[in-house]
């Protein structure tokens, strides 16, 4: 059959412990993350309600936010713990249920074990019934004879069956032998043995071996009743009574003191007559044995054998033991040594009249010479004997062994030598006993002083008591006492019988009592542990305390020492009372410290990874820039490694270079054959020239073009003589610059970089000067020589072949000219291009090298200042006495400090830049070959060049540029100074200085701007005007043919007429205001640039006086014919101000002489209108007439035009008052 | 890192240079930056459509200018937002006890609850600009046109409110 699948076969535990692991471990995390809300909600403010700006709001709405999200995520983290919670509870639930499942099975397999042992033991009683009952049939139908019948046979085999069945019972207890009818001891061992498994075994084995004591007892008892049996059971009683009396006096066990009394009673008869008597010797030999340590029994015989060989009776038995006991205090042999001696020489020394305390002195004076135990008795009694054999110590009349000594002594004295001494002790003890006799005779007085020391004392007592003061001792008294207690009294005796036969019961009542009495104790506890640890300070004060009471003796630790002392039961019990209940304090105690301990713990672990969290994203960011900055730094050092490595090597190539073209044009300028025939071609040229028309009388124009050739030259040799100097002055102002550079250079990249801009420009300058003159000088002379020679050629040719000079010298003189002015002006135009270009290349040069300058100045600038801002950082980080919050109002400092250097940085660098700007020089080189400077800025964009004109606005731009920059970086440092409102002011008066140029061209175009829109409009108006006069022109003719909506219609065309000239009227009064306000304006920009404080004050008042000077101007509303002006006027032609208006109309001076100055304006006007109106109208009107004849004419219903046009939006009707709104888009 | 922010900081400010001045601005600017698109605040935002920090500001200093002028103090909001508080405060120390005291939870929710219905009365209540725009010109009696500024509007708005 299969068996049934249970819940504990299927779910196995250790699965559980791994899910109860999964548990814990999500559980923890889930606690990380509370503490973490904890600690960020700490970290965050309490909400008070904002001011009531909307910015406040806004950030108090987002504060919020975060608040709730935080808390949306400490509920999410709550919720998902309760589930934790009772998922555990469910786990442990199934733990529990499975535990009590598996219980429950094994006491069920137990139960069914003892069950079917039960069975067994009550199938074999009812088997063995039967047995013997068939056994008694059996035996009935033998008597009878009936041994052949069926009955007895079937009866028979029932029987054989049976009774096997029961043998092999009985083989699986081990009894083999069995009789029919004794089956019950079998049984009662099967029984026992099952009890067994029932009973708690600790209570079966107290039983027992209260149960063996009594029956050692009993048998102890029994033994010593042999000896003394004549006595009936009531004189026995007697010595029971002394038993128990020297059990509870001795605190021996009774059974010892019963063996003694057996011991005693068998060794000396007359001690048994009395229980008195058994009972004083019984307690001599206990001491004794006390004092000896040794067993009782042994004890006893000696003792008992001692007495009887001194014939002692028992009230001398303490004065035996004393003796012993003494003996073994002053000398060297102990009580177990001394009663072996005496087992020899005990006998001897009693006929021999000498008492115990004698012998005890003579044997101990052996011992002290190492001769004890049995060998000291023997030869003591060999002495003795050989003593008396020489008749010595016979002068009393009875032996003295004192006397026998003294009188050997004596007999000592009177040989002479040592040989004769020895002879005599030879002679006196013989040679078994030379040696103790020499012993004893020579130490006489020892043998007195032993024999005083023993004589009267209770040594035995001292030294029983000593031997008992053990705790092992006192263990073994407790135990004896409870056994004497067992075994002599009846009611215990009686008790523990029922104890025995009731033990199960009691043990089971026992444990249930004790059980609960401790939980109630634990309750009690429990309740009081907490005020009792805080009470002593936790578990550090409980140590304390201990540690404490110890030292100081508290009574708890003296009542220890006193237990240990005097071992009181009740002291002990006290002790053990105290002494656990400490302990259980100090346990639960522990317990409850280490569970606070480990909260402490768990509490600063999570403070402390928090904190270590922090610190290490701390330590993580700084360690981050920390890289950043070392990874720049190193790039940047290494970028400036580079470069100066790059430029020093490019700086000594450029140096060498130079030096090579230095040297090489010193070669040629200072080469002295080169002088020399330069000189030369110089001097020879012109002394040639001179030679060839000095000499000439004829002064003809060839001569004169001559001399001119020769001053063409020396104009030539000047400039390259100008050049070279220029060249040479470059040269020793900007080598040594460049040499100190060098040397100064290697210790900054950015000096360096300077430097190699600085050289590179000035090796360019210089090689190209050089390149230039070298080529213009060594070109031009050579060619220049070339001709010369030429020239010479020739003309030596000419005087060779004798042909007429003069004509060839002309025809030569005018080709060298031409050559020589063509060889020039070729030379001067590559010079100047060249030139140009070279000083476009520098002044590029030039300002790129400043740029980087700058540049590189910013970055070393931005590194440095980084790294002290690393550095601080660093030092706020490493600080340990600051806290968090401490650490972030430093942090924050800090940042506001670095964004105010950035900041402050910023405006340097773009003043910097303005600076180089502003200092810039245009390098040009003029027509005539000479180098100008022209400062951009300052020159008049009337005096440049399209090109720098262009340069100069994109500089102008990119000022304007970076001024804005640093007006906006200005206004940051403000507000993060929290300072803005004081400086504001500053700033801007600082400001607008700065942007007051600009201004001037903003206003400027401005008020063109305003006029150019201005005078838009009044175009458009006027337009509006003139198309309105054709139109009354045309309607004026329709008029005339008799449309009546043309009159109406010129009527509206006046008014719209009118209304455009009114507005124009608006324009103009609007042009002239705005005007006004940006002349003011600029001229309050003016007088703030020019530093005038009281800008805007004197502006109104100079504007207010403008304007009364304005109105103070002659008009000419009314005209006028001549206007008449004396002096020179505003302009110096006699310019006058005047006020004009719109419409007026101008004429100049000379036509105004055509008119004729005696013809007013009136008249003009009027003859010019007589004059239009002679025109003949007549064709055209006759034209427009037939025309207008063939158009029908049409009535416009304007109403319903309008509604068309105009889409009417509402209509209201207010009181009298239409109120229409249109659509005013639609038109 | 800092000198790039400052300098790209710098350039956006300097790309923003014309705001919307609070009597200037037109009434559909206005509604615009209520629905969110603040760029709306700027007379011209063709050239650079990135949403800056000036914006933001610019608009809160508008609203405040608002709020000075016509003195219009939301008592319902300045409620809401006070219970809001007082529930984050809450929370706070909800979250700050480690013992978690779960009482304040009913607390809090009671709180929540009566911000939803104050919100809840607040957005039933509300009406959109041009809902107010249609009532305003009804009341009026002739079309309020778009390009109203929204001062103007505004005022409109008070003037009808005072004359009832």
């Amino acid at each position: 059959m299969a068996e049934q699948i249970k819940q504990i076969d299927i779910i196995d535990p250790q699965a559980l412990k791994l899910i109860a692991s999964d548990l814990e471990s999500i559980a923890k995390q889930g606690e990380k993350a509370d503490t973490a809300i904890i600690e960020l909600s700490k970290s965050m403010k309490n909400l008070t309600f904002p001011k009531a700006d909307t910015q406040s709001m806004v950030e108090m709405e987002k504060s919020i936010d975060k608040v709730n999200s935080l808390y949306v995520s400490k509920i999410a983290v709550e919720k998902e713990n309760i589930k934790i919670e009772q998922e555990k509870e469910r786990l442990r639930g199934i733990t529990e249920k499975n535990e009590r499942a598996r219980a429950k099975a094994e006491e069920q397999r137990q139960r069914a074990e003892l069950k079917a042992q039960k069975d067994v033991a009550g199938a074999y009683q009812e088997t063995q019934k039967r047995a013997s009952e068939l056994y008694k049939q059996l035996r009935n139908l033998a008597i009878e004879g009936k041994t052949n019948t069926k009955e007895f046979k079937s009866l028979k085999s029932e029987y054989d069956r049976l009774d096997g069945s029961l043998k092999k019972v009985d083989e699986s207890f081990g009894k083999y032998q069995r009789n029919v009818g004794n089956y019950g001891s079998g049984v009662g061992k099967l029984t026992g043995l099952l009890g067994k498994l029932g009973v708690a075994f600790s209570g079966l084995s107290l039983a027992r071996s209260a149960g063996e004591a009594l029956v050692d007892y009993e048998n102890k008892l029994a033994s010593f009743r042999t000896i003394v049996s004549d006595l009936n059971d009531k004189e026995f009683d007697k010595f029971k009574d002394k038993i128990k009396d020297v059990a509870t006096s001795t605190k021996a066990s009774s059974t010892d003191v019963a063996q003694s009394f057996e011991a005693i009673a068998g060794l000396n008869s007359s001690f048994a007559e009395t229980a008195d008597g058994l009972g004083k010797v019984s307690e001599a030999a206990i001491t004794l044995s006390k004092a000896s340590g040794d067993d009782l029994t042994v004890s006893t015989e000696n003792l008992v054998s001692i007495m009887n060989q001194f014939s002692m009776g028992a009230e001398e038995s303490n004065r035996a033991i004393n003796v012993l006991a003494a003996g073994q205090a002053v000398g060297a042999a102990s009580i177990s040594q001394l009663s072996e001696s005496f087992k020899n020489v005990g006998s001897v020394a009693a006929s021999s009249n000498i008492s115990m305390e004698q012998s005890v002195g003579l044997l101990e004076t052996l011992g002290k010479f190492s001769l004890t135990g049995a060998e000291a008795g023997t030869k003591l009694r060999g002495v003795i004997l050989q003593l008396q054999k020489s008749n010595l110590g016979y002068a009393s009349g009875q032996f003295n062994i004192n006397d026998a000594l003294a009188e050997y002594n004596e007999k000592l004295k009177g040989a002479k030598t040592e040989a004769e001494k020895n002879a005599i002790a030879q002679k006196v003890f013989g040679a078994e006993n030379i040696t103790a006799g020499k012993i004893l005779s020579q130490n006489t007085e020892l043998i007195e002083k032993y024999t005083k020391g023993v004589t009267g004392t209770t040594e035995a007592q001292k030294a029983a008591e000593i031997n008992s003061n053990t705790l092992s001792n006192r263990w073994k008294e407790f135990k004896n006492t409870l056994t004497t207690l067992i075994t002599t009294n009846e009611t215990f005796t009686n008790s523990l019988h029922f104890l025995a036969s009731n033990l199960p019961t009691i043990v089971t009542w026992v444990g249930k009592a004790v059980a609960s009495f401790v939980a109630f104790k634990t309750v009690m506890l429990g309740l009081k542990i907490k005020d009792k640890i805080s009470e002593l300070g936790g578990l550090k004060g409980v140590f304390q305390k201990l540690i404490d009471d110890i030292k100081n003796g508290a009574s708890w630790v003296r009542k220890f020492t006193s237990a240990i002392t005097g071992i009181g039961w009740t002291a002990l019990i006290a002790f053990a009372t105290q002494a656990a209940l400490k302990f259980y304090d100090l346990a639960s105690g522990a317990e409850l410290a280490k569970i606070k301990f480990a909260q402490f713990k768990k509490a600063t672990d999570i403070g402390s990874k928090e904190g270590n969290k922090f610190l290490e994203q701390l330590e993580k960011d700084a360690q981050k820039t920390k890289e950043a900055l070392a990874k720049s730094g190193v790039e940047i050092k290494k970028g400036l490694e580079d470069i100066n490595k790059d430029y020093q090597e490019k700086l000594r190539e450029r140096i060498k270079t130079l030096e090579s073209s230095q040297k090489e044009l010193r070669g040629k300028f200072f080469n002295k054959d080169f002088q020399a025939q330069f000189k030369d071609s110089q001097g020879g040229v012109i002394n040639t020239l001179d030679r060839m028309f000095g000499d000439s009388t004829e002064q003809d124009s060839t001569f004169a073009k001559g001399l001119a050739w020769r001053s063409q030259i020396k104009k030539n040799v000047a400039e390259l003589d100008v050049l070279y100097k220029k060249l040479r002055e470059i040269k020793n102002s900007k080598t040594d610059k460049v040499v100190d550079d060098l040397l100064i250079g290697e210790e900054s990249g950015q000096r360096t970089l300077n430097l190699k801009n600085q050289t590179k420009a000035l090796a360019d300058y210089t090689k190209a000067l050089a390149d230039l003159q070298a080529e213009g000088l060594s070109g031009y002379s050579k060619e220049a020589l070339e001709l010369t020679n030429k020239y010479y050629d020739e003309i030596g040719k000419i005087e060779d072949n004798g042909i007429k000079a003069q004509e060839y010298r002309n025809e030569l003189k005018l080709k060298l000219e031409r050559d020589l002015i063509a060889l020039e002006s070729k030379y001067n135009k590559e010079n100047e291009d060249k030139l140009k270009e070279h000083y476009e290349n520098i002044n590029k040069i030039n300002l790129d090298f400043e740029t980087q300058r700058l540049e590189t100045n910013e970055r070393t600038q931005e590194l440095s200042v980084l790294q002290k801002y690393y550095n601080e950082r660093e030092k706020i980080i490493n600080d340990a006495e600051l806290t968090d919050e401490e650490r972030a109002e430093k942090f924050a400092e800090l940042e506001k400090k670095q964004q105010e250097n950035d900041l402050k940085r910023l405006i340097e660098n773009e003043q910097k830049k303005i600076e180089v700007l502003r200092n810039f020089r245009q390098k040009t080189v003029n027509s005539d070959g000479t180098i100008s400077d022209t400062d951009l800025l300052s020159t008049a964009d009337s005096d440049l060049s399209a090109d720098d004109l262009a340069k100069k606005k994109e500089f102008e731009k990119n000022i304007t540029d970076y001024q804005i920059s640093i007006t906006n970086a200005e206004i940051e440092l403000q507000k993060l100074r929290g300072t803005a409102n004081e400086n504001l002011v500053k700033t801007t008066e600082s400001t607008w200085e700065r942007i007051s140029k600009s201004i001037s061209s903003i206003l400027d175009a401005l008020q063109n701007k305003i006029n150019e829109m201005y005078d838009k409009q009044i175009d458009k108006e006027q337009q509006l005007i003139e198309k309105s006069k054709g139109r009354v022109d045309y309607l004026k003719e329709a008029a005339a043919l008799g449309n009546q909506q043309a009159t109406e219609s010129i009527l509206a065309e006046e008014k719209r007429q009118e209304e455009a000239l009114r507005k124009i009227e608006k324009i103009e009064k609007k042009k002239q205001r705005s005007q006004f306000i940006t002349s003011s304006l600029s001229m309050l920009q003016q007088k703030i640039a020019s530093g005038d404080k009281n800008a805007v004050m004197s502006t109104i008042s100079d504007s207010a006086m403008l304007t009364a000077f304005l109105s103070s101007l002659p008009s000419f509303d009314k005209g006028t014919e001549f206007v008449n002006v004396n002096g020179k006027g505003i302009d110096g032609k006699g310019g006058q101000l005047a006020v004009i208006h719109h419409g007026e109309r101008i004429i100049p001076a000379h036509e105004n002489k055509m008119i004729g100055y005696s013809l007013s304006n009136k008249d003009v006007a009027e003859r010019f209108t007589e004059q239009n109106n002679v025109i003949d109208f007549a064709p055209i009107v006759h034209e427009i007439k037939s025309g207008f004849a063939n158009i029908t004419t049409v009535n416009y219903d304007v109403n319903n035009m309008v509604n068309n046009i105009l889409e009417v939006v509402t209509t209201t009707r207010k009181g009298r008052v239409t109120i229409i709104d249109k659509n005013r888009y639609k038109a | 890192m800092k000198l790039l922010k400052l300098f790209k900081k710098r350039s956006q400010n300097r790309a923003v240079k014309d705001y919307w001045k609070f009597k200037e601005i037109p009434f559909t600017n206005w509604q615009q930056c209520q629905e969110g698109n603040l760029l709306a605040t700027r007379r011209d935002w063709s050239e650079n459509d990135h949403l800056v920090e000036s914006d933001v500001l610019h608009w809160y200093s508008l609203q405040d200018e608002y709020i000075k002028l016509f003195k219009v103090d939301n008592f319902m909001y300045r409620k809401i937002l006070m219970l809001k508080i007082k529930a984050a405060n809450l929370q706070l120390t909800y979250m700050r006890d480690p013992l978690n005291n779960r009482i304040m939870i009913n607390d809090i929710n009671q709180l929540n609850d009566e911000i939803a219905v104050l919100q809840n009365e607040l957005t039933e209540n509300s009406i959109t600009l041009d809902e107010l725009r249609i009532i305003a010109s009804k009341q009026q009696g002739y079309h309020i046109p778009d390009d109203i500024t929204a001062y103007l509007f505004f005022t409109i708005l008070e003037t009808l409110k005072k004359h009832g």
